[in-house]
């Protein structure tokens, strides 16, 4: 079993947002404590560095719109009741009718199909029902 | 920010919410508590003063019909602290299986990013659902048959999806993710009403365990 939760990377923020106006704002330093709700609203968005479990950064730009978002499940019964797992991270952008989503893996067991680290790209149209469905709350750019 | 996720059930009148009436429902303990899905007897029943012994459960496990589907008919919760309303062990969760639509509630102290998901998985692994409860391999054939009701009362002998490994059963109704806490609100709840169905004559009795998870995200 690999838990991100237990990798340490100091107290490096999970992302830096760099604005067209030149003005930096960084993320939380925990999946717990993002931030991501404190990103000024409506401010347009140059480029998005995000922290990746194995220490890199996946940089993000050109999109008109980003999304951020932490998957967690927390058990009713079993060897792991009660405990908030964190299983995937996602960090979106939307550029005309499309949504690019990269899901970072956090957890997995032994015999999972996707590892902790490894990252899935997928791309939406912005009326699929799982985009549609999303907060649009959350949203900035 | 993360958000907090409680789970509770009804234990009084399943025809209240938990935003109107809180003292009617008991927060799990998702550490301690579990839930005992049993047909009950004059041992295992509501407001026990031990928690039941793998014995007692299988004097009072539901017995398999050979012509109907069989409904198992309690659900109790194990409430490992035993301090709700005197010393006991056990609280009959009410409203299991009927047209009740406050039985269990999913209490989120804040906003989610997407729509939150009940899944029944065999383990913790969330990979498999062979179990027999759970559908032996084949989900649509799962025991586990749950309800939305966070918009509506589940309807007389409601048929309810069956739920194991990918079939899951969204909470708030197909609506999406939930929004910003109102001005004044410190939660807001989803409802489901949740049994299990065991099939005519089916062939493998089986005591089992099975994992029920909530998956919820936050930004």
């Amino acid at each position: 079993m690999t838990d991100i939760n237990k990798l340490n990377h100091g107290q490096l923020p999970l992302f830096e947002i760099i604005f067209k106006d030149g003005s930096i704002f960084k993320g939380g330093t925990s999946y717990f404590e993002t931030n991501w709700l404190n990103i000024p609203i409506k401010k347009p968005i140059k480029r998005i560095f995000y922290l990746l479990p194995s220490g890199d950064h996946l940089c993000l730009s050109g999109y008109s719109k980003y999304f951020h978002m932490i998957e967690a499940t927390t058990d009713l019964t079993g060897k792991n009741k009660g405990k908030t797992i964190l299983r995937y991270a996602y960090i979106m952008g939307q550029k005309g009718e499309q949504v690019r989503s990269y899901r970072i893996t956090l957890f997995n067991n032994k015999d999972d199909k996707f590892k902790a680290c490894d990252i899935t790209t997928r791309i939406f149209n912005i009326n699929d029902d799982k985009i549609k469905k999303l907060n649009q709350d959350i949203w900035r750019g | 920010m993360a958000i907090t996720l409680k789970v509770l059930c009804n234990y009084v009148d399943s025809s209240v919410s938990y935003e109107t009436t809180p003292a009617d429902y008991i927060e799990m303990d998702l550490s301690l508590d579990y839930l005992i899905h049993t047909e009950g007897d004059s041992t295992v029943k509501d407001l026990m003063t031990h928690e039941p012994t793998p014995a007692e459960l299988n004097a009072a496990a539901t017995k398999i019909d050979p012509d109907n589907p069989k409904t198992v008919a309690k659900c109790l919760l194990l409430d490992y602290s035993h301090n709700i309303g005197g010393a006991y062990f056990t609280h009959l969760v009410k409203g299991i299986a009927e047209n009740k639509r406050y039985v269990f509630a999913f209490s989120f102290d804040g906003a989610t990013a997407s729509e939150p998901l009940l899944e029944c998985w065999d383990d913790s692994n969330h990979n498999t659902t062979a179990k027999h409860v759970l559908g032996n391999g084949t989900p649509a054939n799962s025991f586990v048959k749950a309800v939305c009701t966070t918009a509506s009362l589940p309807g007389a002998d409601w048929a309810g999806a069956a739920i194991a490994g990918a079939n899951k059963l969204q909470l708030n109704n197909g609506n999406g993710a939930l929004p910003a806490l109102a001005s004044g609100e410190t939660s807001q709840e989803l409802y489901a009403n949740i049994k299990l169905v065991i099939p005519a004559a089916y062939a493998t009795p089986a005591v089992e365990t099975y994992v029920t998870t909530i998956r919820y995200t936050w930004a």
